[in-house]
């Protein structure tokens, strides 16, 4: 069987497995709350901000932003095309999605490996294949749940300020989606060299959860001081900001989730070739 | 004629824990092979070996004259039943074997899952959940998952350990009729279950080879036979003046235990010249084996000091 034939029959498997398991059932459920609710509050901010006239809501936009994003002038400008309640619920989806994406698959292979049960599969197929399907099957559901989240923001979006044009909506629900997405897969091939590196599914929980938090440290301790700054870049928060950008930026994030991907995945790949299973 | 296995000076840690050294033996294509020893021998990591699961720490595994790593296009086509490796319970059983055979490389998979079901002999349980199975089904549904693909070898850790007699047998006949088909090893502790079925051994312990052979040369069929005598006097000189004898001893329990010298005639004639001598002197004669148990040499070759 050819290697892609054979990523395909595996990724459509663990698909049809991950969408038929309980437990991406109930973290759909609490992301779909967790989107909602973010989206009143940021509705009820929205509609607080816009009550004090033009130019007051306009300062009171900029500053929630720079709050959030980044006092960059250009993230500023481009955003301020929006209704504040778009960036502000995305940009929590984007921030909690590592950690939803943790718990969809953390053990997609440290458990297969613990019980055992990953000999059946690894006797007829490339452990590249196993691999590679497992995170394939992870990031199509990932993916998916943020182009429902993408489309329920801009309709919300599109119904509260008319005034933009459709296809400025598209533009930009499109590049939110492609840098959210970028970003999603990035942290699927952290959940899955996190899982490919240990043998139990606890281990490769803590593991994973420990380097989420080791990033946001970098983010935060790194940018404290001048000698340390550089060290920031080395955390894929770091580029958050930059989705929601167009230009330079947006490319440069674009860039560094797509290295981030390669990079954890290539580890994952590297360990569990050469692993005992 | 090509080896089917073959490990060449193969040597296995687990950090501090040597699990395999410097293990060599082969398995020749179209034999039944055992691979025994007590708990810890080694037999589940030359299994791992074998079968790509483990990486070895130094010496060469070949299957099928390949690595036994290597899933490409022209991989050896080997079977394994891994020792207590869970089904995984996201699929039926019927789905779960159709997917397992299409990346086995069958044609009709579905067809070739329900074949396989069927010859482990629990076709009724192509729809139900592996953790709805009792173990010893979960056994067979494993089993029947080793045969998807139309492998040269089996690889066969524990086949019958956690099933009841019946299921035992049914498996003991479905691996009978595997001999000859192809190439099957079989780890067990059921000695006597390896005795009947193989026609060569190798024998582990402390992850060492102690021995490895035929089954008759392990079990020296037709270099030592025994007879078990109940009553009347044993003539020990005459019987040692027997040609081709080498040694005769005769236990408390009255069992008698001839060896052969290696220029002995054939077996068969020993034997009979044996029994005229005892049955001439009254001797009631109960039973005759040939050579020793399987476990009984398990047991010679594996004895702690």
């Amino acid at each position: 069987m050819s290697p892609l034939l054979e990523l395909w029959v595996v990724t459509r498997t663990e698909l049809r497995r991950t969408i038929r398991s309980p437990r991406t059932l109930v973290l759909l459920i609490l992301f779909a709350v967790f989107t909602a609710v973010t989206g009143l509050l940021g509705g009820a901010i929205t509609r607080g901000v816009e009550s004090q006239g033009p130019e007051a809501a306009a300062a009171a936009g900029a500053s929630l932003i720079a709050l959030f994003f980044g006092g960059d002038p250009s993230l500023l400008a481009q955003l301020s095309d929006l209704p504040l309640l778009l960036p502000l619920v995305f940009g929590a989806c984007l921030f909690f999605l590592p950690l939803y994406v943790v718990l969809l698959g953390y053990d997609q292979l440290s458990a297969e490996v613990a019980s055992g049960s990953v000999r059946h599969l690894a006797v007829r197929a490339r452990r590249g294949s196993i691999l590679g399907g497992k995170f394939l099957a992870q990031a199509v559901v990932t993916l998916t749940v943020l182009a429902l989240v993408v489309l329920a923001l801009f309709a919300a979006g599109a119904r509260l300020r008319p005034v933009v044009e459709p296809v400025g909506y598209l533009t930009f629900g499109l590049r939110f989606w492609i840098g959210g997405a970028l970003l999603a897969c990035a942290y699927v091939a952290l959940t899955s060299l996190s899982s490919a590196v240990t043998a139990s599914p606890a281990a490769s929980l803590l593991l994973n959860l420990s380097l989420l938090f080791a990033f946001w440290l970098l983010k935060v301790m790194a940018g404290a001081s001048s000698t340390t700054e550089v060290l920031r870049w080395l955390s894929p928060l770091t580029y958050l900001g930059g989705v929601f950008v167009s230009g330079p930026p947006y490319a440069t994030s674009l860039t560094a989730y797509v290295c981030f991907a390669a990079l954890f995945l290539a580890g994952a790949w590297a360990a569990f070739r050469i692993r005992d299973i | 004629m090509e080896d089917a296995l073959s490990f060449e000076r193969v040597s296995k840690r687990y950090g501090s824990t040597v699990a395999l050294d410097g293990v060599s033996f082969r398995v020749r294509s179209g034999s039944c092979h055992g691979l025994v020893g007590p708990n810890g021998a080694g037999k589940t990591t030359t299994f791992g070996l074998a079968a790509g699961f483990l990486r070895a720490g130094g010496g060469t595994v070949q299957v099928l004259g390949r690595e036994p790593h290597d899933r490409g296009p022209s991989r050896p086509r080997f079977g394994v039943l891994p020792q207590d490796a869970e089904l995984p319970g996201y699929l039926d059983v019927g789905a779960l074997l159709t997917y397992w055979a299409r990346l086995s490389g069958e044609v009709r998979p579905e067809a070739a899952a329900r074949i396989a079901l069927d010859r482990v002999q629990l076709p009724e349980a192509w729809d139900a959940s592996p953790r709805a199975l009792s173990h010893g089904m979960a056994k067979r549904v494993a089993l029947a998952q080793s045969l998807l693909g139309e492998p040269a070898l089996l690889l066969l850790d524990e086949p019958t350990a956690g099933l009841d007699p019946r299921a035992a047998a049914e498996v003991r006949g479905l691996l009978s009729g595997l001999r000859g088909e192809r190439t099957v090893v079989i780890s067990s502790h059921n000695l006597s279950e390896l005795e009947r079925l193989c026609d060569a051994v190798t024998v582990l312990d402390h992850g060492k080879v102690v021995q490895d052979g035929s089954m008759a040369e392990v079990t020296r069929r037709g270099v030592e036979f025994s007879i078990q005598v109940v009553r009347g006097d044993v003539p020990l000189p005459e019987l040692r003046a027997l040609s081709g004898v080498a040694s005769v001893d005769l236990s408390p329990r009255g069992l008698l235990s001839l060896r052969l010298s290696p220029d002995a005639p054939p077996s068969e004639d020993v034997i009979a010249a044996a029994l005229e001598a005892l049955l001439a002197r009254g001797v009631r004669v109960t039973a005759l084996t040939q050579g020793s148990s399987l476990e009984q040499r398990v047991l010679d070759v594996t004895a702690r000091p």
